[in-house]
């Protein structure tokens, strides 16, 4: 019998193993979130923090609310047609959503005060995928106390808030990127 | 200072990190201060923008009724300021 065939290692490294698994989460990747945030300057959410419910129509017409994105990590972001950082920002998300939409990642873009025409046709020029919801009486943007544009905010899979970003973000660095495949990695949880 | 809103907390929470206010923001949600000051619009909904001064020893001493917020509203600080530079250099009883 070799060293590699010690039944009592192999129960040994399976306990390790297990017990590794139990010390890595939840409090770890909690942890591992608020570093994130930290070196992301996002403002963390209370634990127990909701996001205001909204139900809006995108642009392609379609009903588009928070409740049924439950179960998704959401990143919402506010934006307008005439904001330059939002337009810069806008093919990042895009690209992230490309990415990460098929792993449970929801974008999703808020036209603060925008028209309907304005809207599609600024995202038809920037072929922007991800769906954008119009909200021209800026009743959603009222509801999140949205001031300035680009203000996103990042929902947890289980509908908590877990960050605000007021400004341009990095979202499709590698910080963001490791944030959001953290969040993706919480377990559901019921409302 | 003190601000009161009829907005939630998440949107007051927003609306002082993005104008990096450096004084606190009350949500009264159920208009309780709202009604409590007389400044609840006729539509019953929405409050209206007013200012009210009160000395050290809790006194009402002035105020400013403005109107609805995104109402045309002309509005000059200097008479606010103004008032507050006389309560300040009165000395306190």
């Amino acid at each position: 019998m070799t060293r590699r065939d010690v039944p009592g290692r192999a129960w040994l490294r399976r306990g390790l193993l297990v017990l590794g698994t139990v010390l890595a989460t939840p409090e770890t990747g909690q942890a591992d979130v608020a570093d994130r945030l930290k070196a992301l300057d996002l403002a963390a959410y209370p634990r127990e923090e909701r996001p205001p419910e909204f139900s809006g129509r995108t642009v392609d017409g379609q009903r588009l609310s928070l409740e049924r994105l439950h179960g998704r990590v959401v990143l919402l972001t506010f934006w307008t047609t005439w904001c330059v950082p939002c337009r810069d920002e806008m093919a990042v998300l895009d690209r992230l959503h490309r990415d990460l939409g098929p792993k449970g990642l929801a974008v999703v873009g808020v036209g603060a005060g925008e028209q309907p025409a304005a809207v599609s046709t600024y995202a038809a020029a920037l072929g922007v995928s991800y769906p954008l919801i119009v909200d021209p009486r800026g009743e959603i943007q009222a509801a999140y106390g949205v001031v300035g544009v680009p203000t996103s905010f990042l929902i947890g899979r289980d509908g908590r808030a877990v960050a605000r970003a007021v400004g341009p973000r990095d979202w499709d660095g590698a910080q963001s990127r490791a944030l959001i495949r953290a969040l993706l990695a919480e377990p559901i949880r019921s409302r | 200072m003190l601000a009161i809103s009829s907005d939630s907390t998440f949107a007051l929470k927003t609306y002082a990190d993005s104008l990096k206010l450096p004084f606190p923001l009350l949500s009264d949600r159920t208009l309780t201060a709202i009604r409590a000051y007389g400044v609840l619009a006729p539509d019953k909904v929405r409050p209206l923008r007013a200012f009210f001064l009160v000395d050290q020893q809790g006194i009402l001493r002035k105020q400013w009724l403005l109107g609805l917020a995104g109402d045309d509203i002309v509005f000059s600080s200097e008479p606010i300021l103004k008032a507050i530079e006389e309560l300040t250099s009165r000395p306190s009883k």
